[in-house]
């Protein structure tokens, strides 16, 4: 409320009748002094209630001259109007006090602690695999999964692995014991790639497609060694597929996943099931290429296994090598997670240490 | 393989600097490891020799020797028990650097001053610790700088060979492949027989009787040699390359294998009986001893090398004890053969030796090259050994191996890669790297071409087609992506849900766990007590007994990391773990696999905090879980069945079904089990089938009108005898209700003197809604009257005011 009546418009009429007038200053000299409700109360009766002054004039009107009273009224409403407004406003103002007042009284800390809310977080290799499958959703690639214990001819037969392998081995893979099966011929997977296999053998090209899952391979666990762990493997199936679009796909990947700035390195390599093949390296990103314990001094992080579906592989699926050709890849999901994270030892991975898990 | 740059130079004039070499390796499928520099340390150590010795005035074992190094002569002390008048030996000078980087000054030893250093083989960073010094060639130039003159502080390249290229495991192989990639050309070592004695089949015969795992066997004889140590030069090149000298004659044996490729064997000519050869598969259990002193089990798959008497080797892999060549040995007979891959891939893994033999066997040596290797090797040991060489050589090649003939189509290759290139290029790198071409036409736009027999992995036109990308540079290959099609990357529902279960989970305060799918026997059978059979997944070469099957529940797993936590202090766990468990099928060879969803809390649900005392994790909140789940995938029918399970609480252990199907369990886990594995009472878990759960449920929510008229709440409290469920509650007030009924849930459970032992009382708050105007107040009242009637008259309730 504004204390100054200077600055506050009294009607005319008001200011011209020297009764009303009068009443008017002495009003509001009583309403600015009111120092809580309650006076302010008394205030407003002693002008505006049955007896108040305010109401007196306007009753008087009766016992005027029919002349007079048109001008009387209007001056007596108007009075009654404005009178009301500065209670009004007073009773506000007074309100608005009196909370400040309360809510500085209370005491608060706000240095407690936050309420707790629940938190939990996916495994860093869940995140991982699913930030691999985006980069292909968005490439245009579809999901399938296949079965982690596997028969040797697509684990190995269908992809072009000769008979005596090392891979084969109980050294190397898992062989599930079953009563009048040979034994090797159901194995637990060594790698995603059967799932290649299977797709192609139960349909026909374009085929886009990426496989996420678990894989095993008889090693003792150490920080580099785990009997189980993840891959991504992806292929692509389809008339005009060259080595020129596997590396395209791949360097896309590389940056997407390692960021825009890495440089991407393809080194011939062998594999049974393609041809050509190539392992696929990134400039290393912790030392930017300088050379540093995790790339071994050479600048580079090898990161996937790639190539050429190999024909023979065609054969096994009955797929005609001359019309279709296709690439595929494989990494392993626990090597691209440890490096973009700094995790140096595998076990980590399996361990399920809630304050390594909550780290990520 | 380890590469001395020094000797490949011998064969191949490499020009530029050594990494660039190797990046052109690396880039083209010769992956080079490392390269090092060993003994790069090393300045100052001359070649010297020792004029006199004499012994030191205040020390027994120690001498001091008058050693003349060229520029002076020094007094120099020296411990080592080998050194002799005119022995070469190298010097370190004062001022000089060993290779572990130690300073060699002069001084005062035992009173004596000593003007440097007489060097050990070990302080030279070539050789392993040995009380001796290193004795030098006689003819090795007095004065001379000892690294260079042995080529120490030069470049090894490490190389990793891919298995489908053993042309590579060799100096020559890898000059060979430089070559082919520089365009400049390499060349064998050259080198005459010189034959002195009688042909060498008067004296000696070989005879394959199986063709099939021995196609060739060559053999040459040398006899008057003197076993002894080889030269240093040889010594070095071997130990660069990671072989330890033995003596002049295995060492020329190994020195020709890494040059050349070829594996070769020398037996002591005199133990072989009747100077015959036989080359034969071994007979069930028939053994034998390996020059390592073990011996042998072997099996009708097994090569040997056998004399009339009996194995003399296993061929390919290790030589006999019986013939190996010892100090006395006169005569060599020298063994170099064509052997199956397969068949040495076999034995060696069979019988776990891995040698340097094997090893280049079991990926394919040239069998061209066999000849060529023994008469170096033969030569080279008459250089070193002396003696006299057999004339001829006894070469039995009964099945030929012939250079393979493929017909390449230009086209093809650039439709492959992705890439044009030039059909004159390709014939002329396909010639660099040893191929043929073939005169006559082979159709079309096809190029024929002999594949030399040294490299077996060139057999289709697609292996060409790898070549030539190669060679060509796989970094000039432009970079694309697939011509594209319209294609929709896109999750399918159950792989889209299962990715918002995970955020469900996770917002509700669990942590994804991922666990190792091998549990012991035992485990497992702690979780089979829904009274089906399981069998589980066996394997028969598990890590240990703690993996020895595949998990058929998530249970043991979820277990496992509760114990793991729980035993470093963290007592409040919230977890969950999507993974496939197993379970062996009758009717099919692979077991089936289903994806589950496993649940298990432990400890505080919610934490005490300032101004909220702590909340365990109960029966009730994994039903929470559960509820919250159903409503995400927006399951209406959706319930609890009880159930009996060994490793649940005996009353909370319920079913999850819905819509008469079971989809899991879930249960307070039975305090006898958690004392079994030393967790806390109080754990409750929940197993799920994700894959019927995934795909239940409405999958597009249709639109439903918000209610436009006002609702009433009415609040009831009543009082039941305790075995009344609260279930059943509800069941009542709903069939009493009438339409108007909305919702009704559950705010308070009282128990206590106020209703009475054997009584509890519960308060609802009921939502009354009609859908298509305003309700009135009468109108819930009266639905709420009928509530009580049927309260009072099926539960025997009283109604609380
Ligand atoms: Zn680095």
């Amino acid at each position: 409320m504004v204390e100054s009546l200077e600055d506050r418009v009294i009607p005319e009429e008001i200011r011209e009748d020297a009764e009303a007038r009068e009443l008017a200053l002495q009003a509001w000299e009583d309403i600015r002094r009111a120092a809580n409700e309650a006076e302010l109360e008394a205030i407003r009766v002693a002008y505006l209630g049955k007896k108040g002054k305010v109401t007196e004039i306007l009753q008087r009107l009766k016992s005027l001259p029919a002349q007079e009273r048109p001008q009387a009224g209007k001056v007596g409403n108007s009075l009654k109007k404005l009178l009301e407004e500065w209670l009004g406003e007073k009773r506000t103002s007074l309100e608005r006090v009196l909370t400040e007042k309360t809510l500085r009284e209370e005491l608060f800390d706000i240095s407690l602690p936050g309420r707790y809310l629940p938190r939990g977080r996916r495994h860093l290799i869940s995140r991982t695999m699913e930030e691999i499958e985006d980069v292909f959703l968005g490439l245009g690639y579809e999901i399938v999964e296949g079965p982690e214990a596997e028969l040797d001819y697509y684990n190995f037969q269908a992809l072009n692995f000769p008979e005596d392998h090392p891979s084969k081995s109980m050294q190397d893979t898992f062989f599930i014991h079953r009563e009048g099966i040979p034994l090797g011929e159901v194995i637990l997977r060594t790698h995603t790639s059967p799932v290649q296999v299977r797709v192609m053998e139960s349909r026909k090209p374009p085929l886009f497609v990426i496989s996420p899952g678990k894989c095993y391979r008889s090693d003792v666990p150490d920080a580099t060694h785990s009997p189980m762990f993840h891959q991504v493997e992806g292929f692509a199936v389809d008339q005009g597929i060259t080595f020129g679009d596997l590396k395209g796909t791949l360097e896309y990947f590389a940056r997407a996943i390692f960021g825009e700035e890495r440089q991407v390195r393809f080194r011939p390599h062998f594999f049974p099931f393609t041809e050509p093949s190539a392992e696929v390296d990134v400039s290393c990103f912790i030392c930017e290429g300088e050379g540093c314990r995790i790339c071994k001094y050479t600048g580079w992080l090898e990161i996937l296994g790639s190539g050429m579906i190999d024909p023979q592989v065609f054969s096994y699926v009955g797929y005609d090598p001359e019309r279709y050709s296709g690439f595929a890849f494989g990494m392993g999901v626990e090597r691209i997670a440890m490096l973009k994270h700094g995790i140096p030892d595998l076990r980590f991975n399996f361990e399920n240490d809630l304050r390594f898990l909550t780290q990520f | 393989m380890k590469v001395p740059l020094e000797w490949l130079k011998e064969y191949v004039d490499i020009e530029m600097e050594v990494e660039r070499l190797a990046d052109l390796l690396t880039n083209t499928g010769t992956e080079v490891v490392s390269i090092e520099y060993p003994g790069k340390e090393i300045s100052g150590v001359t070649i010297g020799i020792i004029k006199e010795i004499h012994e030191h005035p205040h020390a027994q074992n120690l001498r001091v020797c008058k050693v003349d190094w060229g520029e002076r002569e020094g007094e120099i002390v020296c411990g080592a028990p080998n050194i002799f008048p005119h022995a070469k030996v190298a010097v370190a000078t004062p001022g000089s650097t060993l290779a572990c980087g130690r300073k060699i000054m002069e001084e005062e030893i035992r009173g004596v001053k000593s003007q440097g250093m007489i060097c050990s083989g070990q302080e030279l960073g070539i050789g392993e610790e040995e009380s001796g010094i290193l004795i030098l060639d006689m003819d090795d130039p007095v004065g001379e700088d000892f690294a260079r003159r042995y080529h120490l502080g030069e470049a090894v390249l490490e190389l990793d060979i891919t298995p489908n290229r053993p042309d590579c495991l060799s100096i020559v192989g890898i000059a060979r492949e430089i070559a082919a990639l520089t365009g400049i050309t390499y060349r064998y070592p050259s080198f005459e027989v010189e034959e002195e004695a009688e042909p060498i089949d008067e004296h000696f015969s070989v005879e394959i009787l199986d063709t099939d795992l021995c196609p060739r066997y060559v053999a040459r004889m040398i006899v008057g040699i003197t076993v002894t140590d080889s030269p240093l030069w040889m010594q070095m090149r071997l130990k660069l390359s990671g072989i330890r000298p033995l003596s002049n004659v295995v060492d020329c044996t190994n020195y020709v294998m890494l040059e050349l490729g070829q594996p070769l064997h020398a037996f002591d000519a005199e133990k072989i009986a009747e100077s015959r050869i036989i080359v034969r598969r071994a007979r069930r259990g028939e053994v034998m001893v390996t020059l390592d002193g073990v011996k042998r089990a072997l099996g009708e798959e097994d090569l040997l090398i056998c004399d009339p008497s009996g194995p003399i080797a296993l061929a390919g892999v290790m030589g006999g004890e019986n013939t190996e060549v010892s100090e006395t040995t006169r005569k060599i007979l020298l063994e170099s053969a064509y052997f199956s891959p397969p068949a040495i891939n076999r034995t060696s893994r069979k019988l776990d030796i891995t040698s340097e033999a094997s090893y280049r066997f079991s990926r394919g040596v040239d069998p061209s090259g066999a000849l060529m290797a023994a008469n170096r090797a033969v030569q080279l040991m008459k250089e070193l050994a002396g003696g006299m060489i057999y004339a001829n050589a006894i070469d039995q090649y009964p099945r030929k191996i012939h250079p393979v003939n493929i017909n390449l189509r230009p086209m093809r290759a650039s439709q492959i890669l992705g890439a044009e290139i030039e059909r004159s290029w390709i014939v002329s790198t396909m010639q660099a790297l040893g191929l043929k071409r073939l005169q006559g036409e082979s159709g079309g736009d096809a190029i024929g071409f002999e594949v030399p027999t040294f490299r077996p992995d060139l057999e289709r036109e697609i292996d060409l087609i790898e070549e030539i990308a190669r060679i060509y540079g796989y970094w000039e290959i432009p970079a694309t992506l697939p011509a594209s099609r319209a294609r929709a990357g896109k999750l399918s529902l159950a792989q889209r849900r299962k990715r918002s279960l995970s955020q469900l989970l996770t917002g509700l305060g669990l942590n994804e766990v991922i666990s190792y799918a091998f549990v012991s026997s035992e485990k497992n059978r702690y979780f089979s007590g829904d009274g089906k059979e399981i069998k589980p997944v066996r394997l028969a070469n598990p890590l240990s007994e703690e993996m020895a099957e595949m998990r058929t529940t998530l249970y043991p797993c979820l277990l496992n990391v509760l114990v793991h936590n729980f035993n470093r202090g963290i007592d409040d766990v919230a977890i969950f773990e999507m993974g496939r468990i197993f379970r062996e099928r009758s009717e099919e060879k692979l077991p089936e696999e289903k994806l589950m969803l496993g649940i298990a809390l432990m400890g505080d649900w919610e934490p005490r905090q300032w101004d909220v005392s702590a909340r365990r994790a109960d029966f009730y909140t994994m039903k929470g879980i559960w509820e919250r789940m159903l409503e995400e995938f927006r399951i209406k029918d959706g319930r609890l069945k009880k159930t009996e399970r060994s490793y649940f609480h005996p009353q909370l252990a319920v079913e999850l079904i819905n819509g008469g199907e079971t989809l899991g369990e879930m249960g307070a886990l039975h305090p006898l089990l958690l004392k079994r594995w030393e967790l806390p009472d109080g754990v409750v878990a929940m197993q799920l089938d994700l894959d019927l759960f995934l795909t239940q449920g409405v999958k597009e929510a249709i639109y439903r009108e918000i209610p436009k008229y006002p609702s009433i709440h009415m609040d009831l409290s009543v009082v039941v005898p305790e075995k009344v469920e609260v279930e059943t509650v509800i069941d009542v007030i709903r069939s009493h209700a009438g339409e108007l009924l909305d919702s009704v849930r559950l705010f308070d459970l009282y128990r206590g003197e106020q209703v009475g032992e054997g009584y509890k009382s519960l308060a609802f708050r009921l939502v009354f809604l009609h859908p298509r105007r305003t309700l009135k107040e009468e109108e819930a009242k009266s639905s709420m009257q009928r509530i009580l009637n049927g309260l009072r008259e099926r539960l025997d309730a009283r109604i609380r005011e």
